[in-house]
């Protein structure tokens, strides 16, 4: 997929996605990767309210289910992709404007844009979303800074095409959110005491057993209530308990660490976005002097050379 | 600029005009600011409706305005290109790209998907030169623009453009770029040149130009354009003793730009093959500047103290912090940046552009001799590095031994400090 516009093209990264959602306005969610898809994997995230599944595209995978077309897409929002590089923002946004849960707030934005937008069909409510100044300034503040901009003939002609679809349960049913298709796929309903991820679980397997063995181009992000919130409810939740006991003392031990935890983690995320705009030239160029000045720097070609040459023959011979 | 009354003043920001033509086929027209990367104005234009065109009757400054048939509103732009010869032409494509939006797949046709297909299977099937001929000056001025967006500022640009293949994708567009080199508290230090020495000394509104009389209906909020003062251009910053890191200027940007649909593949090929012997593979520095030794040499404190201005800021306290006053806040050492992915990234597309034979006026820009610029200029490695070690005595070593006197001195004072005491100890 090439770049269109001026949409840059974004990494899928929790840390990224969970910042532009903050960016969008909306609160209480963030998002968390998932490197597994075993049973106990969703344990420390629930509530669960949809699944990013991001994967390599290929052209040629029909929908397996029915993709609906009745009025229940007066109820579902989905939209139609009209731009490339936007599907990880696209099926973020599609996800976050299905979600009813108490815990997430929209926030201005969203609910205007769903206000709006809602009564149009697929394909104007993706021009709608493509348009919004806001998201795109959110999405396009995730992107790394080009230190330099290349005509794009110059870059790998393998560079695959990847693409982003969200998986929810809306109304008791199991839906597909897929920008590129031309409805939300049904893959049926979910039974009352039914978990909703025990169903999507056989069909994000089944999807991945379609790549030959090997191919890890597969990506799975959980959308998730603001786990710090969670934790600080139950926090305030023990914290209301008068008897104090042992139980309740590591109880109360365990979440403050687990709060802790998430505000390392989101430093952590604002580090890795400010690197993610730093310019690096200043800096380069000030280390290769500096290289230069200790006589470092022909070692260092010899040795890039070597690795480059080390990677071009590996490449050849597969 | 802004209208106030029938006065258009004077905005100073830095901003970049651009056109493209979206998805849908419809041509937008779009300012953006260059410090912030915010796109301000988007217009969508229906060919034939708009016109771009000179407003003469401003003297003082270059100022041009984007009128509708259909209705009043006006946009003004102050154009900051330092050089007036591309005007005339700037302005010609802009109105030719809004006017007559390339065609692409079938326009009006409605489908989507399908038509974008067309489109790019068009645009594989060009050659570089026919793309470069089709889309005239798109591909730099978008470079340029996000270039200057990182260069100038650090926070920079949101925008970016597209990684990259946007300037091939925004078909048929013309940028009359716009540019101020540095930002307007230097022009005091820098004398003006004539021309522009009143814009650039009064820092509030000037070129009072007659707005155009036709608009007394027209909302005041015929918001329009901004520019830095064009005192602060190339000639005398460039004289100066000491250039400064964020600054580059437009015409050796656009040098820079302009060769780079002429050195795809091959040439970058072969200037990779002549610095790296008979290597098939790509040298990339990303790699090369992690390894141990570059980082233990990064990391010695007066390298470090070199180093520290240029690396990322810290993330600044999260407000969310009193829950956590114990959780240090995560900073960028000299050793954290050689390490992370981003920065990987940034000194690999560094290389790339390096071995495509164009960095020589941005290696001037930061300083270095001209030597260094000319072997940067041969896009081979190899001697680039070579000239950078052979010149790094003339050129930095003065300031560096300067600092190793210093640091020597400080060895000393410690040592005898050091003496001192296991003297005293001693005793």
């Amino acid at each position: 997929m090439e770049s269109a516009g001026d949409w840059c093209l974004i990494e899928s990264d929790p840390g990224v996605f969970t910042q532009l959602i903050r960016k969008f306005g909306a609160t209480g969610v963030q998002v968390e990767e998932l490197w597994a898809i075993d049973d106990g994997i969703f344990e420390n995230l629930r509530p669960v309210h949809g699944l990013i599944f991001l994967f390599k595209y290929m052209q040629d995978d029909e929908p397996p289910e029915p993709v609906v077309c009745d009025d229940r897409l007066d109820k579902i929002y989905f939209a139609k992709q009209v731009i490339n590089n936007a599907c990880a923002t696209q099926a973020v946004i599609s996800l976050l404007l299905n979600c009813n849960h108490p815990d997430v707030d929209l926030g201005p934005e969203l609910s205007k844009l769903k206000e709006f937008s809602m009564s149009f069909d697929p394909k104007m409510r993706g021009l709608t979303l493509s348009n919004s100044q806001t998201i795109r300034t959110a999405h396009n503040s995730m992107a790394q800074q080009p230190l330099f901009e290349f005509d794009p003939k110059v870059a790998s002609k393998d560079d695959d095409a990847y693409h982003f679809i969200g998986y929810m349960p809306i109304d008791g049913r199991l839906y597909e959110l897929d920008g590129l298709r031309d409805g939300p796929i049904d893959h049926g309903p979910i039974a009352l005491e039914q978990d909703w991820l025990d169903v999507v679980r056989p069909i994000i397997m089944k999807r991945i057993n379609v790549y030959t063995e090997g191919e890890i181009h597969f990506n799975l992000m959980a959308l998730v209530s603001d786990r710090k919130m969670i934790y600080e409810r139950q926090l305030h939740e023990v914290q209301m308990l008068t008897m104090e006991t042992d139980d309740m003392e590591n109880e109360i031990q365990r979440l403050r660490m687990l709060i802790e935890y998430e505000d390392v983690k989101m430093a952590r995320y604002q580090q890795e976005m400010i690197r993610r705009r730093h310019n690096y030239l200043p800096f380069i160029i000030m280390l290769l002097k500096i290289l230069a000045e200790e006589k470092k720097l022909m070692p260092l070609l010899e040795k890039a050379k070597e690795r480059a040459s080390k990677k071009g023959t590996k490449k050849m011979k597969v | 600029m802004t209208l106030k009354g029938r006065m258009v003043h004077p905005d100073k920001r830095k901003g970049l005009l651009y056109v493209y033509q979206g998805e849908d086929s419809l041509m937008h027209f779009c300012w953006k600011d260059r410090t912030t990367g915010e796109v301000e104005d988007d217009l969508l234009i229906f060919p034939d409706d708009c016109e771009f065109v000179r407003v003469n009757e401003c003297t003082t400054g270059r100022v041009y305005v984007l009128k509708f048939k259909s209705f009043s509103k006006k946009y003004f732009f102050w154009m900051q290109e330092p050089k007036t010869d591309k005007d005339d032409d700037y302005c010609r494509r802009i109105n030719e790209a809004l006017n007559n939006p390339p065609t692409s797949g079938g326009r009006g046709g409605g489908g989507g998907g399908a038509q974008d297909g067309e489109l790019q299977n068009l645009l594989n099937n060009m050659s570089q030169q026919q793309l470069m001929q089709l889309f005239g000056g798109v591909g730099q001025i978008g470079g340029l623009s996000s270039l200057l967006g990182t260069m100038g500022n650090n926070s920079s640009s949101g925008t970016g453009s597209g990684g990259g293949s946007g300037s091939a994708r925004a078909s048929g567009g013309s940028g009359g770029s716009s540019r101020g080199g540095s930002a307007p508290r230097t022009s005091e230090s820098t004398p003006a040149p004539a021309a522009a020495a009143a814009a650039a000394t009064t820092t509030t509104p000037t070129p009072a130009t007659p707005a155009t009389p036709a608009t007394p209906a027209a909302p005041a909020r015929t918001t329009t354009r901004r520019e830095v003062p064009p005192a602060a251009t190339p000639p005398n910053t460039a004289s100066a003793t000491q250039p400064r890191s964020g600054q580059i200027f437009l015409s050796d940007l656009q040098r820079y730009f302009s060769g780079l649909g002429n050195a795809p593949e091959g040439a970058e090929g072969g200037a990779g093959g002549a610095a790296g012997g008979e290597g098939p593979g790509r040298v990339e520095l990303g790699a090369a500047l992690a390894a141990p030794d570059v980082v233990a040499a990064a990391s010695e404190p007066r390298n470090a103290q070199r180093l520290a201005p240029h690396l990322p800021e810290p993330a600044p306290t999260a407000p969310t912090a009193p829950a956590a006053p114990t959780a240090t806040q995560p900073h960028d050492d000299v050793r954290t940046t050689l390490l992370s992915p981003q920065f990987a990234q940034a000194a690999n597309q560094f290389s790339s552009a390096l071995t495509s034979g164009q960095m020589g006026p941005i290696m001037t820009q930061f300083g270095l001799p001209p030597e260094v610029a000319s072997a940067a200029n041969t896009g081979d490695m190899q001697a680039f590095f070579k000239a950078l070690e052979s010149t790094s005595n003339a050129s930095d070593s003065s300031k560096s031994q300067g600092e190793d006197k210093k640091k020597e001195k400080a060895k000393e004072d410690k040592d005898g400090k050091k003496d001192g005491a296991s003297g005293m100890s001693l005793d």
